[in-house]
């Protein structure tokens, strides 16, 4: 917003503009914790302040400030939701890395084997590293020496397989509700507190969720080619809303004093 | 809170009471999650208290807890942003300890073939061969018996598992300290709410378990690296996290606004 414009609207505009103006200056803040950043000075949220004389504009001012509230109770909420999601994507990328890993050893193992002179070594060697590793099978073609390759029915394979679910399932129910809180505060900034900073806060935590979940589902892909499994995450936008949700749930004393 | 308790608050209970019964019904949705909220006073008994204390002497200590509640609210989020910062320390440890695992059980792999090689010069290429794989920047080449053999070097993240304790100390700290900040709120003479305290408690063993949880995957990460010594996990009950004046003046500020 314009300087030139801000004055104008405090010279000649509305009581509603005024408290609009108000109220977007106090989202400036509560979107980037910058007070460098403020619309208006001190001296202008004052004379604003002291402007509210009558009940309606009382209403008005109280009613937005209701929903700030409720905006910054919400969005805290989404904070905490996002680190947790980048917490179970980082296991993930953990469990890549991995896979990658027992490749790398099944490669190194089987150009080892090849070294052995005598068949008997060799063997001897294969069925040692069967025992140790305890990740890997033999592997045979017709008419080549047996390698090793990745065993995905061995126990231990089976528990990386029920590792990686356990923390999907998390991911999913993390992403669940950020999924919905996110809803909540769309239905806010869209009825409620229709105001630039609000929005544009709400669209850049939902890009955030968004790509998180997309990078996600790029590793969970990869797993399930490498470990020969389905497992699946839900991508943010199909995640489904339930029925019974609802920003009217909020109390009026649920919320964050910020304003 | 049990529904008949609060039904018997409604019905004979003292002013005061139904007003702590209302905050308690407030922190109750404050620290349940939308659908899990159980409230305590259904929407036509919040009313007839609110209009109760509209009318009361009692409305200045229905303000005071109000006060309490809204630094409550102001640092109950950031415990929860930090505390799950600190989770995903510990799920960076914990995986790099499984990972770790996994790569010693590897190496013990390739030493026990490189040990039935028949000749010394096969042995010696096997070594190479495995030293200069894609691992060739974590092992190191170390003698037993005259022989040489592969392990991971002591170094191996190092840096990182440092790091990670470093910010899993100061994440315990700082969650420590609002902690007692909320412990200080809640008090008696504050804002003494069953579910807020039950929160602070709920919180306080998530950070004791996430905080011990960091430490016992550094040690599963030492061990692997060959470090025979386990490191020290400082004490939980050591961290000093008083409420300081500092902090109180600083909450002060809070609710004045």
């Amino acid at each position: 917003m314009i300087r030139k414009n801000i004055e104008q609207a405090l010279r000649q505009g509305s009581i509603k503009q005024k408290i609009l103006l108000y109220m977007n200056d106090l989202a400036i803040f509560n979107t980037t914790y910058d007070p460098e950043k403020h619309l208006l000075t001190d001296k202008e949220r004052t004379v604003i302040y002291r402007g509210l004389k009558t009940p309606q504009d009382i209403k008005y001012y109280n009613e937005l400030r209701t929903w700030v509230k409720t905006y910054n109770f919400y969005n805290h909420e989404t904070r905490v939701l996002i680190e947790r999601v980048k917490a179970h994507k980082q296991a993930l990328l953990q469990e890549v890395l991995t896979i990658e890993q027992n490749r790398s050893y099944r490669d190194i193992i089987n150009e080892l084997l090849d070294l052995y002179p005598e068949k008997d070594s060799r063997e001897k060697a294969l069925a040692l590293a069967l025992d140790k590793s305890e990740l890997f099978k033999l592997y045979q073609e017709k008419g080549f020496s047996p390698y090793v390759v990745e065993d995905e029915d061995h126990d231990k394979s089976k528990r990386a397989e029920k590792r990686i679910r356990t923390t999907i399932d998390k991911l999913e129910e993390e992403a669940k509700g950020l999924r919905v809180i996110l809803a909540l505060l769309n239905q806010i900034t869209e009825e409620r507190l229709p105001l630039k900073p609000y929005k544009k806060d709400r669209e850049e935590r939902e890009e955030q969720a968004r790509e998180e979940l997309q990078q996600v589902k790029l590793m969970v892909d990869y797993i399930n080619e490498e470990l020969d499994c389905s497992l699946k995450i839900t991508p943010y936008d199909e995640i489904e809303l339930p029925e019974a949700y609802s920003v009217n749930s909020v109390n009026k004393e649920s919320a964050l004093p910020y304003e | 809170m049990n529904k008949s308790k609060a039904d018997k608050i409604l019905k004979t209970g003292t002013s005061r009471q139904k007003i702590k019964l209302f905050m308690e019904d407030v922190a109750l949705f404050n620290t349940f999650f939308i659908e899990t909220r159980e409230p305590a006073l259904t929407p036509e008994q919040r009313k007839e208290i609110e209009d109760l204390f509209l009318f009361s002497t009692e409305k200045p200590y229905y303000e005071k807890l109000r006060r309490w509640n809204k630094g409550m609210l102001f640092y109950k989020p950031i415990v929860a942003l930090h505390l799950a910062i600190l989770y995903q320390v510990s799920i960076r440890l914990e995986s790099k300890a499984v990972a770790s695992t996994k790569e010693r059980y590897g190496l013990q792999g390739i030493n026990t073939l490189l040990d039935l090689y028949p000749d010394e010069k096969t042995r010696d290429k096997a070594l190479s061969i495995a030293y200069k794989s894609s691992m060739a920047k974590s092992v190191e080449r170390y003698q037993e018996n005259g022989k040489t053999y592969l392990r991971a070097t002591k170094e191996l993240y190092k840096d990182e598992i440092e790091g990670w304790l470093k910010q899993a100390q100061d994440q315990t700290w700082l969650v420590k300290s609002y902690l007692s900040l909320l412990k200080y709120m809640t008090d008696r003479k504050r804002l003494p709410v069953k579910a807020y305290r039950d929160l602070i408690k709920h919180q306080e063993t998530e950070l004791i378990s996430l905080y011990e949880k960091c430490y016992h995957s550094a040690i599963i990460i030492d061990r692997n690296r060959g470090i025979k010594k386990a490191r020290a996990i400082p004490p939980y009950e050591k961290i000093e996290a008083e409420v300081t004046q500092e902090d109180l003046d600083e909450l002060e500020g809070i609710l004045a606004q």
